[in-house]
């Protein structure tokens, strides 16, 4: 073999070799890891009756909002604001009735204070995050990437 | 010149099937345009079933599983980002193969003119195909340029 000849199918080899490894990487099935708890606000800046804009980690939006005034966790809902009809923002109503507090303006989708869909196309819930409280501080738990 | 001695050795030179004397025109490297959208069309079938492995062709699923593909397969962002790259080249490839066939006049001459139909013929079914996989996330854009495409082909004009 030439020196040409080993260069060419090193090359041709290696690329091979990456190739393989990203296709077998792909399908092999990922361990679902453990959710991160990231620090977002204190418990007392989540309003009741009204939503806390914030962003995760990823960037996504997230509406923060308290059911009752409380620091228990089952009353704070941290609520995604992409739309499960086709991904359009939605928006908090706070005039309007709790079955249709969510409004997409699209194409008319409505979700209750919960977030689950009651009116329009979208036949799936908003996505909910988990919420974590820690004393007066609010952490919301993000699936690892 | 053959394609052995161009590429000598290693897996070129060991196919004897390519091993063809080339015709003087094509040394020039704006001829390859032809052969790469059936270079980009062979990692478009090796990808798409790759990802046909995660993804669901279902209304209520088909984002939440490009989401998946996207944000929690490993390296699923790579393999959907070469999906993409590697149909847009494919289309822009065509369209330049076709403009070279047309500007050096390569239609002409006996027979040539069912080689140019049979490329008119594969340049549409690839943007057919283009239009196919960017309707299959199922986002805003998708829905839109259903919506368009659809009213297009109803009404036969563009939607106002």
């Amino acid at each position: 073999m030439t020196r040409r000849e080993m260069v060419a199918s090193a090359s041709v080899g290696g690329a091979v070799l990456m190739a393989g490894g990203v296709g077998a990487g792909f399908l092999w099935p990922r361990r679902s890891r453990e959710k991160i708890a990231v620090y977002t606000c204190l418990v007392d800046e989540v309003p009741v009756g009204d939503v806390k804009e914030i962003r995760s980690p990823r960037g996504e939006r997230i509406y923060l909002l308290r059911t009752e005034e409380t620091h228990d966790p089952e009353h704070i809902l941290a609520i995604g604001t992409t739309c499960t009809h086709l991904g359009c923002r939605v928006f908090y109503r706070p005039e309007r009735p709790e079955e249709t507090r969510f409004h997409c303006p699209c194409h008319q989708g409505f979700f209750d204070q919960l977030g689950n869909p009651t009116g329009g196309p979208p036949e799936r819930a908003l996505p909910r995050y988990e919420v974590e409280v820690r004393g007066q501080l609010l952490f919301l738990k993000y699936n690892q990437v | 010149m053959s394609v052995k001695e161009l590429f000598p050795g290693g897996v070129f030179g060991r196919l004897s099937a390519l091993d063809e004397p080339l015709p003087h025109s094509i040394k020039r490297w704006w001829w390859c345009w032809g052969s790469l959208p059936g270079f980009f069309f062979a990692i478009q079938v090796t990808i798409g079933v790759l990802l046909a492995f995660y993804y669901e062709s279902s209304p209520d699923r088909a984002f939440e599983s490009v989401r998946f593909i996207t944000e929690e397969a490993r390296y699923g962002w790579f393999v959907r980002s070469l999906h993409m790259w590697s149909a847009n080249l494919m289309v822009l490839f065509a369209f330049l193969h076709a403009a070279r066939v047309l500007v050096t006049g390569g239609y002409r001459g006996k027979g040539r003119w069912a080689t140019w139909m049979a490329g008119m013929a594969m340049l549409l079914c690839t943007l057919l195909l283009a239009f196919t996989g960017y309707t299959l996330i199922y986002e805003q854009l998708s829905y839109w340029d259903i919506s368009g495409t659809t009213k297009v082909v109803e009404r036969g004009t563009a939607p106002a």
